[in-house]
């Protein structure tokens, strides 16, 4: 009898061992939410107001912030990774825009660094990929190699005693591809389970700033501009910050 | 004999049972089932949108098309909508400066203001209800409509939301998308040498009507203000109560554009060498003028003469005659 006890708690106890090591090792898939908002320097993002001062001290105001975002990809510290093959299109204006669902789950398991392509890759920027509006008014035209502005970024802005429009518009201009990558890297994610959000946080200002100041009295025209495109394209990579929301 | 009276009896009351069966079981109905509409959409244009509860159907298109044509919407019989609307000028027509009704299913706001957003059987609702203030009487008396909304949508009392639907299911089979610049996208032509640079001036900056005319469809569907008064009208602001939006209007297409004149909101340019003349020299700055629109301070792009020309030969180019014969769309009523 105390044998059979004794064999009945030993059974007891491994099942529980087993049961509570598979808890732990089988991880669960999650789903990511990615959420981005905009500021020009410490203010928030209020549309056609001439508030602002960027780096070339123009005084200047925000009409029109659209911009796509591609590809986003997962690493682990192995150097694998896992990529979403997907772009979205943002309008800071338009909050339906602006929260993005992945539309599928991020596999379970432990990333050192996720990244997001500011564009369009080479596989999605293609003329009529996107036929509906709003997405499809964001065309690059095809006497200037086709597929789609990255971004338009539009305005006024105070300039000797006269407004002036700026609209800066950025895309592959004929063969160069010009979009750029952004990676957060050393986030430590923990992928099991319960959702991800990352919060990308986009400054105006830096768009003008970092490594290149750029003044907005020659931020007009400026599609066909391979100068005007390699500058925005080193800028961008410095416009965004982020913060995660994740579960301990 | 007492058997015969029986018998008499008897089959008596067969025959009233089995009347009184007969009065009992429902005739059979008439199984509504309208026949869908098979529409073609042209390649490369955007998904189109389809009430749920108002697809596509024969009878509903043709009904629509009747009442397109018929005053019997209007509330004293004075003007039908292709009263203001004439096929061979688009669905526009020149001196009322109405809006072409030219792929309107892929709108989301229509009027120059924006004043209706939603579906085309949003605004239909509209132009019944409030622009032609249908009286549904006439309708519902007529000797042959009631028959065919019947056909259509399986009611015995017409409404507006019906002839709105129907309506709507006819203009969304207005479609253009047979100019040349389309067959030349699918390979079937070339273009001139004039038409190639127009192309370029369009869909470049240099001419930068590509920012509002893009897309297939070209028009963005959005509202801008593009400068043509130093003190814009109302505009969208009317609509929205927004002083940003002062002086925005919607673009128009400009499909068909060279048979929809006059242009802008107000009809102020009888041809479209003014239209191309304004967007080079003429256009005027403003507290809400949009920032697409370059070289304000300079009046505009200017083009030169050569450019100006090629323009309007890609302008050209979007001209459907396919689209303005197309016997599906023209008036049943002219036999």
């Amino acid at each position: 009898m105390r044998l059979t006890n004794l064999l009945l708690i030993t059974l007891f106890a491994s099942v529980l061992v087993i049961s509570s090591c598979k808890k732990e090792t089988e991880k669960q898939d999650a789903q990511l939410y990615f959420v981005f908002s905009h500021r020009v320097g410490s203010e928030n993002l209020e549309s056609d107001t001439l508030k602002y001062t960027n780096a070339a001290a123009n005084k200047y105001s925000v009409s029109t912030l659209k911009y796509f975002i591609s590809s986003i990809s997962m690493t682990k510290s192995d150097g694998s990774n896992y990529v979403f093959d997907v772009a979205h299109y943002v309008d800071a204006f338009d909050p339906t825009t602006t929260t993005f669902i992945l539309p599928n789950l991020a596999p379970a398991g432990e990333y050192e660094s996720l990244s997001f392509i500011f564009g369009l890759n080479e596989d999605l920027n293609i003329s009529g990929a996107f036929p509906n509006q709003p997405e499809s008014n964001m065309e690059w035209p095809l006497p200037m190699g086709g597929g789609y502005h990255y971004m338009k970024l539009e305005g006024k802005f105070d300039s000797t005693n006269s407004v002036k429009n700026y609209q800066a518009h950025f895309g592959r201009l004929m063969e160069s591809p010009h979009f750029f990558e952004i990676t957060l890297p050393n986030i430590s994610l923990n992928v099991d389970g319960l959702a991800i959000t990352f919060n990308i946080k986009m400054d105006i200002n830096k768009w003008w700033e970092t490594p290149n100041t750029l003044d907005l009295n020659n931020m007009s025209g400026i599609m066909g501009n391979e100068t005007v495109q390699q500058q925005l394209e080193q800028n961008g990579t410095n416009v965004f910050s982020y913060m995660i929301e994740k579960p301990d | 004999m007492k058997y015969l009276f029986y018998l008499h009896i008897f089959l008596l009351s067969v025959l009233i049972l089995a009347s009184c069966n007969k009065d009992a079981s429902p005739p059979p109905e008439e199984i509504y089932k309208p026949t869908p509409y098979e529409i073609n959409i042209p390649q490369g244009f955007p998904d189109l949108y389809i009430a749920e509860d108002n697809p596509l159907t024969i009878e509903g298109v043709q009904l629509g098309r009747m009442l397109y044509y018929d005053s019997i919407l209007d509330i004293d019989n004075s003007r039908a909508c292709a009263s203001c609307h004439f096929q061979e000028e688009s669905f526009s027509l020149s001196h009322v400066n109405s809006l072409a009704h030219v792929n309107l299913g892929w709108n989301g706001v229509y009027l120059w203001n924006g004043k209706i957003e939603g579906t085309l059987e949003d605004i239909m609702l509209f132009e019944v209800e409030e622009f032609l203030q249908t009286d549904l009487s006439k309708l519902n008396s007529h000797p042959t409509y009631p028959g065919l909304f019947k056909k259509a949508f399986n009611v015995d009392i017409i409404s507006s939301k019906e002839a709105a639907y129907a309506l709507a299911q006819f203009e969304r089979t207005m479609i253009s998308g047979n100019s040349k610049w389309d067959r030349y996208l699918r390979g079937e032509v070339s273009l001139t040498q004039a038409e190639a640079q127009g192309f370029e001036v369009f869909f470049t900056e240099k001419g930068d009507c590509f920012h509002c005319h893009g897309t297939i469809l070209f028009t963005d569907n959005l509202f801008h203000n593009n400068g043509l008064d130093d003190i814009p009208e109302e505009g969208r602001a009317l609509i929205t109560g927004n002083p940003k939006d002062i002086g925005k209007f919607k673009s128009p297409t400009l499909r068909n554009i060279m048979l929809t004149a006059p242009y802008m909101h107000d009809g102020r340019y009888e041809t479209i060498e003014e239209v191309i003349d304004f967007y080079s020299e003429g256009v005027k700055g403003s507290s809400t003028v949009d920032p697409l629109m370059k070289k304000v301070g300079q009046g505009g792009v200017h083009l030169n003469q050569q450019d100006k020309n090629n323009l309007i030969a890609f302008l050209n180019m979007l001209t459907d005659t396919s689209f303005i014969n197309n016997s599906e769309l023209s008036n049943p009523f002219f036999k």
